[in-house]
């Protein structure tokens, strides 16, 4: 089924970057500054988040969905000032977000939901169906469209997650540990899926996964202490790495040592 | 709207549980229990403003369920974990918890309007007096479930506890139980101040039938209710703490101009209900408009009744009969009057006799009108439906009890005979002014109607 193509897509971009951080600030909580002056420009294609714990991955995210506001600094999304006051409602319809902690409604079925959601992100009521058939089938849960969220797994929910996702074709997808729960058939679908949703939008994949980066993503930030350490393509993390710092793999190690600078990534967990 | 998203929550939300809680809840009530409303001139199924009343006393814990179900539904996005989503999307909240709150309005109006529609469609078929008086009863009775289960919505988002749907409709159920007012006074009356009470969405049911609300109160609850729906409303599309108290604010001021609006006498709370209280007469003989069917087997024995009241009393006999208006209450005497019989069909004893047997009554009620009034599942005292046996024997020339009553024939028997006799043992002429006299004493309501025959009692 293919959609139609709307106005919006076919415009030509005001902005150069989907995502420009200036400086940016956002605070976890009442105290603890969880982003401090981060500079961060994304434009299409798929890029991995890296960090670990801590990093402030989460609050990153979720400001950039909108859900948070900035402390500081700048930040534009598709050209926007996000974080001034006002709904956002514009900028949020082109928005796709997976949250870390996905909830959903257990009595609607997946199609439900999706519709819902759908409905939710303002997609016009004539096109809400294609748009949740095409984004079902593209998580590959078309024969389970009509089962009640109760009665999925995990990875299936995580799968129903993705599909409400991307059920507005967002030109910004946020996708906060996507891969948790997937098995690792599913996760090989789900990079594909990714290269795929990448060539025409700007996909933020948070993981700490650095094998989903590696055969996925087209470009690599990596995230400590609320700030910016890398940014560049898999090859550059790898290239960053000797065979002295730990790891099993070439961007393993270019990871560690990337954050062993700080005594992050090293010694305790 | 979109239908497809109104569609889900009609499905999945408590949407249809709400609404079938109502329709079977209110019809399994009466339907099981053996009350008042399944007796009598009340009867639920008689009368229009009867069917209202009755159908929206199911309030009393309908309500509550309403508002505790609505809080459950207010617990959904918090349980389900989607506020972080919610947040992120752009349509504005106001429309989510239109169609939330909507779904459920529509089953919860939909199964009471169904509950109402058994009772209409039985009372269309039964009640001579059709009118639409009733309906401003029934519609504040939707409109008070709607706002019960919307505030329930609001406050369960708002206060996101396992607690708070149990706790909202305990609190609900406390509102229910003790906002109330009592019928069983002339006037009717509450051991709280009259508008506080009538802040209550149940009703009393129905203890006489022509007893309706006057316009203040529905304006009045009407105005409450809709506050109660606007803060139940706005609290489940606050997303901030200000915002959530800032939503407070059409309870408190509905609850403030409804207090100023409802009546605060007591007259003005259940009154008579005058269109169906107008005088339908054949001859000599009244009833209200709400009892005209009545009318056909009331009119022969009530003309001739008048007419050996005539012939026994003289000058001094009742002109003409007519059914009472008059509020009434168990504690307080019945209405009586000097030129008229005055009936109640709710005293069995008139609406279960017929043909000669009503004349019988009719002339008893005409020599010996009833001072505790046969009504509200009570049957007067014994004394008096033996005065008014041995008045109507004297009429008619022999004794007999008087039916309809709960005091045996036997029992009226025992308390009749001797005065019978020493009635018969006087002179025509003695006779006849004990009769008065005991007319007299009824009348009064202060002298004991059998002794004033016998001449016994203190005067």
């Amino acid at each position: 089924m293919m959609r139609a193509v709307s106005a919006a897509d076919i415009a030509p971009k005001a902005y150069a970057w989907e995502i420009q951080a200036t400086g940016l600030k956002v605070r976890a909580g009442a105290k603890r500054m969880a982003v401090d002056g981060l500079d961060l420009s994304l434009g299409t294609g798929v890029h991995g988040l890296l960090g670990p714990n801590g990093a402030g991955k989460t609050t990153l995210i979720r400001a950039l969905a909108t859900v948070l506001r900035p402390a500081g600094g700048s930040l534009e999304l598709l050209g926007e000032p996000a974080g001034g006051t006002g709904g956002h409602r514009e900028l949020r319809r082109r928005i796709g977000y997976l949250p870390q902690e996905f909830g959903y409604y257990k009595r609607f079925t997946v199609r439900e939901f999706v519709e819902y959601m759908a409905w939710l992100k303002e997609v016009p009521d004539r096109e809400i169906p294609g748009a949740v058939q095409r984004a079902v089938e593209r998580v590959g849960l078309a024969d389970r469209a009509d089962s009640r969220m109760k009665t999925l797994s995990g990875g299936m929910v995580r799968r129903v997650g993705i599909a409400q996702a991307i059920v507005n074709d967002p030109a910004i997808l946020l996708l906060d540990e996507p891969t948790v729960g997937l098995d690792p058939a599913q996760r090989l679908r789900f990079r594909e899926l990714l290269q795929e949703l990448g060539s025409d939008a700007c996909v933020v994949v948070s993981t700490h996964l650095v094998e989903d980066v590696a055969a996925a993503c087209t470009d690599v930030v990596l995230f400590a202490e609320g700030r910016l350490r890398f940014q560049g393509t898999p090859d550059g993390l790898a290239a960053a790495g000797g065979p002295g710092h730990v790891g099993d793999s070439p961007l393993e190690r270019g990871y560690s040592a990337l954050l062993s600078d700080s005594g992050q990534g090293r010694g305790s967990w | 709207m979109n239908t497809r998203v109104l569609r889900t929550e009609l499905k999945r939300s408590v949407a249809p549980w709400a609404g079938a809680v109502t329709l079977l809840g209110g019809l399994a009530f009466l339907y099981s229990l053996s009350g008042p409303w399944w007796k009598g001139p009340e009867l639920w199924t008689a009368q229009w403003t009867s069917m209202a009343m009755w159908t929206r006393s199911m309030l009393v814990f309908l309500w509550p369920l309403a508002v505790g179900l609505g809080a459950l539904q207010g617990l959904r996005d918090h349980r389900s974990k989607m506020p972080e989503l919610l947040t992120s999307t752009p349509r504005p909240a106001w429309q989510r918890a239109a169609t939330l709150s909507g779904s459920t309005a529509l089953t919860l109006t939909s199964g009471f309007g169904l509950f109402v529609l058994v009772g209409a469609v039985q009372v269309s078929f039964s009640a001579e007096y059709q009118h639409l008086g009733w309906l401003p009863v029934s519609l504040v009775a939707g409109l008070a479930l709607v706002a019960g289960a919307v505030l329930g919505m609001g406050v369960g988002r708002a206060l996101p506890f396992a607690l708070t749907p149990p706790a909202l409709a305990v609190a609900a159920l406390f509102v229910t139980a003790v906002l109330r007012m009592t019928l069983d006074t002339v006037p009717p009356s509450s051991s709280l101040p009259i508008p506080v009470a009538l802040l209550s969405p149940a009703v009393e049911g129905v203890r006489q039938v022509l007893l309706t609300f006057s316009a203040s109160v529905h304006v009045g609850q009407t105005l409450w209710l809709l506050g109660m729906a606007a803060t139940g409303f706005a609290l489940l599309a606050a997303a901030t703490p200000k915002a959530r108290t800032l939503a407070l604010t059409p309870l408190l001021s509905g609850a403030a101009v409804a207090l100023l609006v409802l009546p605060a006498a007591p007259r003005e709370t259940y009154v008579v209900d005058e269109d169906a209280a107008a005088r339908v007469c054949d001859g000599r003989v009244c009833v209200t408009k709400a009892h005209e069917g009545e009318l056909a087997y009331l009119a022969g024995p009530g003309e001739k009744a008048l007419r050996l009241l005539r012939e026994s009393l003289g000058a001094g006999a009742p002109a003409a009969i007519r059914e009472t208006t008059a509020l009434n209450s168990p504690l307080e005497p019945a209405e009586r009057s000097r030129t008229h019989v005055i009936v109640d069909f709710a005293d069995e004893a008139v609406s279960g006799a017929r043909g000669e047997e009503l004349t019988r009554v009719l002339v008893g009620l005409g020599l010996a009108p009833t001072c505790s009034s046969r009504t509200w599942g009570s049957s007067g005292t014994d004394a008096e439906a033996a005065a008014q046996s041995v008045a109507a024997g004297w009429v008619f020339g022999d004794l007999r009890p008087i039916d309809g009553t709960m005091h045996s024939a036997a029992y009226q028997m025992k308390k009749a005979r001797p005065a019978w006799k020493k009635l018969k043992a006087l002179p025509r002429a003695e006779q006849h002014s004990r009769i008065k006299a005991m007319r007299a004493a009824a009348l009064s309501c202060e002298a004991q109607p059998l002794e004033a025959l016998t001449g016994g009692g203190s005067r």
